[in-house]
């Protein structure tokens, strides 16, 4: 098997390419998977909105709502190099549909032949802990081979990869999720209860309690795994395959861990325990990855600035680095000159980080993009320098 | 051929006879086998296996005849995958007893044409029976998923909670008793589903 491969010592970090790309297998794929993926979850939230309209709704609100904080966090993750929109909605749209209703159908074969293998006592205790992790983490980390299969420019750094499987893993957390929503009515329905009562608490257990260290850091960590396959050219493949795999393996574990009879609790008061034992420690994890994946970035992100101190100066570079240093050069300068300094500020920085991707992909070719950015980059610091030293009126007799 | 003869072009260039780029390709194929191995082999493999251990799948038919009822019409349902049947009882003497963990669930086919809220009625006595403290819920229209339109009651008793159903459908009613431990809302939900399997079948 040949991956298309990007060498991250040669530069592929700020590339794009398009979406569309209907002379590569994996674009064809991903469409056709997309639609059976479509159908699937559109007939299984037309049960729901036929069951309730009032509670459907309720958790379509709730679960939309819940995604937009989170999805926020995942793409400012990658501050030097921003992933294009139509990628990430690609990576959504295969967290949220396809590998979605791959896994009801892979689930529940895995929870019936585990049934059959293991008896009925095994099975009770352990199917959600052996068919979730076997089953979703493949199928999720599918979605950023996908991508690179695509497009593999768009994977041209460690923190590219963390990015499409976050997004991956969110989308495919509030589907789920929402999708339990709409079992938990049917049986509500059902059983003649209320089944306003029944989306509030699959909110609350799911995305309040079990939110943080679900699939979108399972997914982030699967998808930095890949990237490391994917850019590491300079490393043997074997060592390449070990933390790829690694990784996988280390996410099943955490998920395996989360779902397994050792930590199954009756109660919300239950849940303390299993948080600080089997939840915290995949986010400590993925905080540990993602300092790593940002760290070798900021080499690129340098590498394409060095040149132009006269637009991007050392200081402001090295504030540029994480989104911590960025505010304090903004309070900085809101301290020495006011709001609009401040505000001014943070144009500046979003201008030059523009600025190095536009460096980047032109590498070196005259480009309009380059130019244009460069003026936006020149005509912000001039205003920024006019705010924080305005000019001394000249003194008339 | 433009570098001369036997110079390879650059992989993107390179193409399969339906115009795909040929780089990429296997990987492509190991994704589609992937995806293959879920969606087609996985439930293979799960049809395939022998199921020795539960009734878990497979639609059991119970015989309304056995219970004194016509010939004419019979009862499916489909038990959860990990319940096993209860001791002394037959799906073809018309009723089903099938346990999983302390939890149990009792279908009844019988040949009658009494309506479904009274054999609701008869369900409830029997629970009262049992626990003269026990309480149920507003009698609530069912429907499972074949069509089959019912009463239910949800009641909780000292030790147990559960669900009363009745259907009743020309010749034939189907009396559904389950219960499960208190709090217990995986059993809840995996009895739920059996009731909404039950259909009637010529």
């Amino acid at each position: 098997m040949r991956v298309p491969v990007q060498r991250e010592t040669v530069r592929a970090w700020g590339q794009t390419e398009s979406l569309f790309q209907p002379r590569r297998g994996a674009f064809w794929v991903f469409v056709v998977l997309t639609a059976f993926g479509t159908l699937a979850v559109v007939d299984l939230v037309t049960t729901g909105v036929g069951l309730s309209a009032d509670a459907a709704s309720l958790a379509l609100v709730l679960w939309a709502v819940y995604t937009l904080p989170f999805f926020l966090v995942i793409w400012r993750l990658d501050l030097l190099e921003p992933e294009p929109v139509p990628f990430l909605a690609a990576a959504f749209v295969w967290g949220g549909v396809v590998a979605t209703s791959i896994a009801a159908v892979a689930n529940d074969a895995t929870a019936t032949i585990i049934a059959k293998a293991g008896g009925t006592e095994f099975a009770r205790d352990w199917t959600s802990a052996i068919a979730g992790p076997s089953t979703e983490e493949v199928l999720k980390g599918l979605g950023v081979v996908i991508v690179v299969l695509v497009a593999s420019r768009q994977v041209s750094s460690l923190v590219d990869g963390l990015v499409y499987g976050a997004t991956v893993g969110l989308a495919f957390q509030v589907v789920e999720n929402f999708l339990y929503c709409i079992k938990q009515i049917a049986r509500a329905q059902f059983l003649n209860t209320d089944s306003i009562d029944a989306v509030s608490d699959v909110f609350v257990v799911r995305g309040v309690f079990g939110g943080l260290w679900s699939h979108a850091v399972y997914s982030a960590i699967v998808g930095l795994g890949i990237a490391y396959f994917v850019v590491r050219r300079d490393e043997s493949s074997v060592r390449r395959l070990a933390v790829a795999g690694g990784l996988l393996l280390a996410a099943c574990g955490l998920h395996f861990l989360w779902n397994s009879p050792w930590f199954r609790v009756s109660s919300i008061d239950a849940l303390l325990p299993k948080i600080v034992v089997a939840g915290v420690p995949a986010l400590v994890l993925l905080v540990a990855l993602v300092v790593f994946a940002r760290n070798r970035e900021v080499v690129w992100f340098e590498d394409v600035l060095q040149s132009e101190t006269g637009l991007v100066r050392p200081e402001e570079l090295a504030s540029l680095h994480t989104l911590a240093t960025r505010r304090a050069a903004c309070r900085e300068d809101r301290r020495r000159g006011g709001r609009r300094a401040g505000r001014l500020r943070r144009e500046l920085q979003q201008a030059q980080v523009r600025f190095a991707v536009a460096l980047a992909r032109a590498d070196g070719a005259p480009s309009s993009a380059v130019e244009e950015a460069r003026a936006d980059v020149a005509e912000t610091r001039a205003e920024l320098d006019g705010v924080l030293s305005p000019p001394i009126p000249s003194a008339r007799a | 051929m433009a570098g001369g003869e036997g110079a390879r072009l650059p992989s993107r260039a390179r193409r399969t006879v339906i115009g795909l780029e040929r780089a990429g390709l296997g990987a492509t194929a190991v994704v589609v086998c992937v995806v293959l191995l879920y969606l087609v082999a996985l439930p293979a493999i799960a049809s395939l296996l022998p199921d020795d251990a539960g009734v878990g799948g497979k639609a059991r038919v119970l015989d309304p005849a056995a219970t004194g009822g016509p010939r004419i019409t019979s009862v499916r349902i489909v038990p959860a995958s990990d319940w096993e049947t209860e001791a002394g009882n037959e799906p073809g003497e018309g009723r089903l007893h099938i346990g999983n963990d302390g939890a149990q669930l009792a279908v009844t086919a019988l040949g009658t044409t009494a309506s479904a809220p009274a054999l609701l009625e008869r369900l409830r006595r029997a629970v009262v029976d049992d626990d003269e403290g026990a309480r149920f819920s507003e009698a609530a229209a069912v429907q499972t998923y074949s069509g089959l339109v019912g009463l239910a009651q949800t009641f909780v008793m000292r030790d147990r909670e559960g669900i009363v159903a009745a259907f009743s459908r020309g010749p034939t009613g189907i009396l559904v008793h389950g219960s499960w431990l208190p709090g217990d809302t995986a059993t809840s939900d995996a009895v739920t589903e059996m009731v909404r399997s039950i259909e009637l079948a010529r």
